[in-house]
This record gives structure tokens, sequence and C-alpha cells, in this order.
């Protein structure tokens, strides 16, 4: 009897709980929706106001057996609409053709060059550069295939005061970094400027185009989704992959990566907010959200690529608890980061225990499965039509092509998005706490 | 009941959310055609008043009248400057000329934007910033709202009001100008602040000479950036500057900035100073010594090749490196190529050796 009421208090729990989240997220929903409209009309205006303004930023790009992808990569950045970059290679322990395409391609010698060690990392084996192209390109060839030290090394080479971290499945588009750097013009002192990453592909006619693979695609109907919903709210504490510019110095003297880290931006990120918390000191994070590079997912294993990236949130979140986004408002500090963690840690063995709830309510009958399917029901169908509104909002005030077939299509990866891929998200983050820690 | 119709109304919403958004999308699709259409009417009518300027230098009343009325929306001004641009590369002069002779409105809608928000003011600066003959034949109108354009929040707009005074060329409004901006802590980007006065239309000796004069009355920023220009335009305030650095009551930033500046322009009696600098650790820190070891580099003298080369064993990293490539620059003699050859400090090897190679410089002592 005991348990039928506990069960029943819970069932009435997450009903109340799905209905102050609806209600919520569709206040939310209506009132971004203004935002992102009058931030589009700042951003027709803004985008003609040029200027010669350049931050030297260097790129490290991290590869291993990526000899199909890494002389494409390289030859976008070399076209990069940016006047002041060096590009800076770092190979883990190819066992492919990665390391001679590049030095071949790209015309690299082998230099003897001194690296200044501010982060120790592991020896390099070898380093190749050439100035003969548009920018300095430094090739470092590592012994280790450890993606933490192959970024440290790269930070430590790197000669400008600013850098990204990317990979060969990013993609950036010409002003891409020109944009990224732009909030240094209003501000230099800044640490962190955060861009935003997007699945799929944009093509010269401005018509969006989903990545390849199902997941993919609902992952990028998500992705959107959070954005139009939470915009730069939680931007910072979120473990999506992220195109961020980093200030090198600070970088450093957080000893860059550790080594149970995967190399990730938001790992990062969240490492320098806590360094900075710790030693009272203001950490400028500043959101550059035109400044857009698109990620190709089609080679990755969606459910462990989640279950690798919960994992890294979750240590990283109990390395680094005192994070202050926001110094000057306490409050909106506190209720930000107990949102985001209630959200994203937690929301899925809620879910869990829900669904137990739910279904020994219906095997005990005391619960009416017509209604309770009803409910559920509507709840769902709410959500697919949020996926799609916001979807929606995002291409029109990006000026993109919407055609009947995308239109359609959008429908279709909503109702996956809210219903398979949000299980398969959940299942990847409830078995990220088990396992090995990396 | 009531939850079917909390349900009902959810999906309500919704649906008339997702019919509204694409009601938007058609809606902003049938402007972008307006906006076409809108934009060859102004071309016409823009090219029927040029025309109509090979017979007369000011636009017509009609058309200031037209220009007024209609640029005062953003977007038409949008429609407006996108159309200039694309003129200006098919007939040159002639829109120069044109621009020349519409200024009238523009003074008008200078007042007009003063009281819009930050990003139309900033917009509209920037399209005066584009066309500066906009502004040829002002009546101070638009210099009296450019006064209060330099000190919108949005950095856009301050600087590209800033351009307008670079661009009259009258010294004394843009140093009144800068302190303004410089009293009330307006962020200025340090390189940009360069930038902009190497625009400056009028004399720059003049300029240099009352940024001087006035140099205290700065923040640091602003001060850097003054010297980062006098390095880039004049070389006659070696003395001044050399006066300021050695009263030591300037921040560190602005001293460096002083010691760049000599780096470009050579001044013999800075140089015991800067020689001072490499051997005194204790008073001059890792910052001071590299910034000093790349200036070296102009003070191709047996003392400074040999502070140089004692320097490539510095605890510094940077002092090492910029001691190698200043020495990269300089005739070194046989015996202090063999010096450099034999030095113990693996560091120190390491370095030069790459600098040497770097700047395609032999290391080799040839006989």
């Amino acid at each position: 009897m005991r348990w039928i009421i506990i069960g029943k208090i819970g069932i009435y729990f997450f009903f109340i709980c799905l209905i102050i989240f609806t209600v919520y997220f569709l206040i939310k929903t209506i009132i971004r929706t203004k935002y992102v409209y009058s931030y589009q009309r700042k951003q027709q205006l803004s985008n003609r106001l040029n200027h010669n303004y350049y931050v030297p930023v260097s790129i490290l790009i991290t590869t291993h057996n990526d000899e199909k992808k890494i002389e494409k990569t390289i030859k976008e950045l070399l076209m990069l609409d940016y006047k002041l970059y060096e590009i800076i290679v770092i190979d883990m322990a190819s066992t492919d053709n990665t390391v001679n395409k590049i030095i071949e391609t790209f015309q690299l010698e082998k230099i003897d060059r001194p690296i200044r060690m501010q982060i120790k990392t592991e020896k390099i084996k070898e380093i190749y550069q050439t100035n003969k192209q548009k920018v300095k390109i430094t090739l470092l060839k590592k012994n280790l295939k450890e993606i933490h030290d192959a970024i440290n090394a790269g930070i430590n080479i790197a000669e400008y005061p600013y850098f990204i971290n990317i990979n060969t499945n990013y993609h950036l588009e010409a002003n891409s970094l020109k944009k990224l750097v732009n909030p240094i013009l209003e501000d230099d002192h800044i640490i962190i400027s955060q861009g935003i990453s997007r699945m799929g592909f944009l093509d010269d006619k401005k018509n969006y185009h989903f990545p390849k693979g199902i997941m993919n695609k609902a992952n990028a109907v998500d992705k959107i989704n959070k954005k139009v919903l939470f915009g730069t709210d939680f931007h910072s504490l979120s473990n999506d992959q992220s195109f961020t510019l980093f200030q090198k110095e600070t970088v450093i003297r957080c000893l860059g990566y550790d080594k149970e880290e995967i190399g990730e931006n938001f790992e990062l990120i969240r490492k320098v907010i806590a360094y900075s918390t710790t030693k009272k000191e203001e950490c400028i994070i500043k959101y550059a959200e035109d400044a857009v590079c698109y990620i190709d997912g089609s080679n990755m294993n969606f459910f462990k690529k989640i279950r690798k990236f919960q994992k890294s949130l979750l240590l990283s979140n109990s390395k680094h608890k005192k994070i202050t986004l926001n110094s000057q408002n306490k409050i909106k500090n506190y209720i930000q980061k107990s949102f985001f963690t209630f959200y994203e840690l937690y929301s899925p063995w809620i879910k869990l225990i829900t669904i137990i709830l739910m279904i020994s309510a219906i095997i005990i009958t005391y619960i009416d499965l017509k209604l309770l399917l009803i409910f559920l029901g509507s709840y769902l169908l709410f959500h697919i039509f949020l996926s799609i509104y916001n979807f929606l909002v995002k291409l029109i005030t990006e000026d993109n092509n919407i055609s009947i077939g995308l239109f359609f299509k959008v429908i279709f990866i909503a109702i996956i998005q809210n219903s398979l891929y949000k299980i398969i998200i959940d299942t990847a983050k409830i078995t990220a706490m088990f396992g090995n820690k990396k | 009941m009531f939850m079917r119709c909390v349900v009902y109304a959810y999906f309500l919403i919704m649906i008339l959310m997702i019919i509204s958004s694409l009601i938007k999308y058609v809606k902003n699709k049938i402007i972008n055609k307006c906006n076409q259409k809108k934009k060859i009417k102004y071309k016409q009518i823009i090219e029927t008043e040029i025309k109509r300027l090979t017979n007369t230098k000011w636009a017509s009343d009609e058309h200031i009248i037209f220009l007024e009325n209609n640029l005062k929306k953003i977007e038409n001004l949008l429609i407006f400057e996108l159309l200039l641009t694309d003129l200006n590369k098919e007939k040159n002069n002639k829109i120069e000329e044109y621009c020349n002779s519409i200024s009238r409105a523009f003074q008008n809608l200078a007042i007009y934007y003063k009281e819009k928000d930050s990003t139309q003011k900033a917009y509209f600066t920037h399209v005066l910033s584009l066309f500066p003959a906009l502004m040829q034949n002002d009546d101070n109108s638009i210099q009296y709202a450019m006064m209060h354009y330099v000190f919108d929040p949005s950095i856009y707009c301050r600087e590209n009001a800033m351009l307008f005074f670079y661009h009259k060329g009258i010294e004394k409004h843009v140093v009144n100008s800068l302190k303004k901006i410089s009293h009330r802590n307006l962020y200025y980007n340090t390189k940009l602040l360069t930038d902009d006065l190497l625009l400056f239309g009028g004399n720059h000796q003049k300029l240099s000479t009352l940024l001087l004069s006035e140099f205290d009355e700065f923040n640091m920023n602003f001060q850097i950036g003054i010297i980062n220009y006098l390095r880039l335009k004049d070389n006659n305030k070696k003395e001044i500057l050399y006066q300021k650095l050695i009263s030591r009551k300037y921040h560190k930033e602005v001293e460096l900035a002083i010691i760049r500046y000599f780096a470009k322009h050579t001044y013999k009696d800075i140089l015991e100073y800067l020689l001072e600098i490499m051997k005194d650790k204790n008073n001059y820190n890792d910052e001071y010594r590299l910034v000093t070891a790349f200036t070296l580099a102009s003070y191709d003298q047996k003392e400074t090749r040999y502070t140089l080369i004692e320097s490539l064993m510095d605890k510094s990293w940077y002092v090492r490196k910029n001691s190698a490539l200043s020495l990269a620059r300089m005739k070194l003699t046989k015996a202090e190529m063999k010096k450099i050859e034999l030095l113990e400090d693996p560091y120190a090897k390491d370095m030069i050796k790459y600098i040497f190679h770097d700047q395609n410089k032999s290391l080799e002592v040839k006989e």
C-alpha cells in the first residue's frame, strides 16, 4: 500500500514536472523567437560593418589516420577570409599516409625548432614546417595517440596569443574565423569567444543540407532546438562540440588538457572558468552567435560519441565544481547552473525512474492507461511541434531557403528526434556512468 | 475535460506558431522581392540624377526630399548603400560627385539617426565612412551629430564617428574627441586607434605634436595607440619620447611601446639605456628585456652584439628568441660567430641554430 502511494506521488510529480516544463518551453520559445528575429536584423546591419582588424590566431588540428580528409581540411583553412593566422597539425601516431600526404602536398621541410614547454607533454618525434603557403603550416609528429597530449603540444608551439582547436570533421566558412574574433574588437580582455557548431552544411545557394545518418540529422535538429530555446544560457556549460577561440596565456596557466580528458573544447572551457573562479579573476566569455562551423558527423558511432561526451562531462563536473558564469549576478548564476545540472545530468535518470513507476502503475492498474497514453502522446506531439518550429525560425532568421521537401524532412526528423533519438541519448547518458572512466 | 482543454490549447498555440513562422518566411521572401524592385527603382532615380549633375553641381530639391524621406528607414538605407557600392565599381568618379551633391540630405539624416538605437547609428556612420563625400559640405550638422555618436556604447558607431573627424583633417577636433572618449573610459581598441589615426586627412606633424602635448590626458590604452601611430608616422619625436621613457612615470605597457618606437627610429642617446635594461634584471623584468632585445637589432654595434650574445643564455625563452632574431639581422665578426658557435648552453645553441636557419643565415664561420 505504501508503495502504491509512493508510486502515485511519483507519477503525479512526473505529470506536474511535464506540465511545468511544457509551459516553460512554450513561454521561453515565444520570448526567444522575438529575440532571434531582432538579432537577425541586427546581424543584417552588423554584417555590413567592415573593419581591417585581425587578431593573430593559431589553428590547431589533431589528426590520426585521416589521409582522406586532411588535405581537404588544410586547403579549406588556407581559403579563410583572414589575414593573420597559422595552421598547426598534430599527428597522433598515424599508421597510414597522413603525414606524407601533408608533407608532399604542402611542401613541408623538416626543422629543429626549439619549443617552450609551458605545458608538460611527451616528446615530439619530428617537426615539419613551411612558409611557402598563404600562412605558416607546422606539422608535429607524435608517437602517442593521446589527444590531450597532442593539443597541449600544439598549444606549446603556437606562436599567436589566441588559438582554436578543431579536427578534420570541422568545416569552417570563409568568414567564420573573422566572426569568431569580432568580440575581441569590443574587448581585448576576452578569454573565450564561443561560436556555434552545427551538424550538416550549407551549399553555395544558402540551402541547408542535413548530415548523413538519421541520428546525426536528429542531432542537428536537437542542437538547433536547444540553441533557439536557451540561446547562450548554457553555452559555456554544454558538452556539445563547439567552435571556440581561447586566449593562449590563460589556458597555459590552467595547464591545458588533463590526461583523462578527451580533447573537446567544452572541457577546456569549464577548466578555464573554474580556474578563474578559484583565482577570483574575471573570465570574460563572449558569444559570437554568427560564427558558425559545420561538423561532418557521418563517420561517428553516435551512441559511443554521446557516451564519451557524457562521461567527460561528468568527470569535468566533478573536477570543477566551482564555476561562476556570471560574477555580477549570483542568483542568475545559481539558477543557470542548477537548471543545467538538472536538465543535462539528472533528467535521464528521472525519466528512467518515471518509466518504471508508470509501468508498475499500469500493472497495478491504478492509472488509466488510455489517459496516460493521451497525455504522453500529447507531450510528445508538443515537442515535435516545438522542434519543427525552432528549426524553421533558425532557417528563416539565417535567410536560408526552405523547400517543401526540406519542410517534410524536418517533420520526419523531428519525430525521430523526439522519440528514438531521445531514448538513445538518455540510454547513452545513463550507461555513461558505468564502465571505464575513459 | 480539463486535461483535454489544456492539450487542445497547446496544440492550437503550436499550430499557430508554426503557421506564423511560415507566414514570416513568405513575408521575408516578399520583402526581399520588393527590395529588389526598390533597388532597381533607386538605381534609375540615382542614374537620372547623376546625368543631371553634368550640368549642375547640386542635386535637385526633389531628389534631396526623396532621399531624406526614404532613407529614414534603415532597410532603405541598406539598399541605398548596397546600390552605391555596386555603382561605385562601375562609375567611380561620378559616384563621388553624386555623394557630394546630396550631402545636404545626410546632414538632416545625421540628426535624425542620432535618436535611433546603437545598431542603426553604427550602420549610418558606416555608410558615411564608406562614402566620405557625403560629409563634404557639412554645415556643422554632421559634426554636431558625430560629437554624440562618439560616445555611443557601440564600438562600431564610435569608430565610424571618429572616422568623420579623421577625414575632416582638423587635429584639434580629433584630439578633443579622443580625450573625451578616454575620460569616459569608453573602450577603443589600441590597434584600431593606431590604424584610424593613420587615416587622418590633415597634417600628421601637427596632429602628432598636439597628441604628445596632451599625452598625459589620455588613459593607458590611448597612450599606447598614440605611440604606435607615432612609430609608423613621425620620426621627429625621439627626444620627447626618450624623456618620457626615462622618467619612469608611465605604465609598463606604455614604456614598452616607446621602446618599440626606437626599434624603428634609432636614437643614439637611448642605446645606453637599452643596454642597461638588458643587464639590470632586478629592475627590468622579462617583458622589458624581450622587447629591448628586439629593438637592439637597429643598433648594430660591438657592445650591442656582445650584450645580445650574452642574452642568448637568458632564463626567458622569449628573450633568447628575440636576441637570436636581432643577431641574425646584424653583421657579426668572425670572433663573434665563433663565440656563438662555441656556446655551451644547449638552449641557446638550439635557439640560435633554428633562428639562423629560419632567416637563411649561415652559422658557420668562414675563414
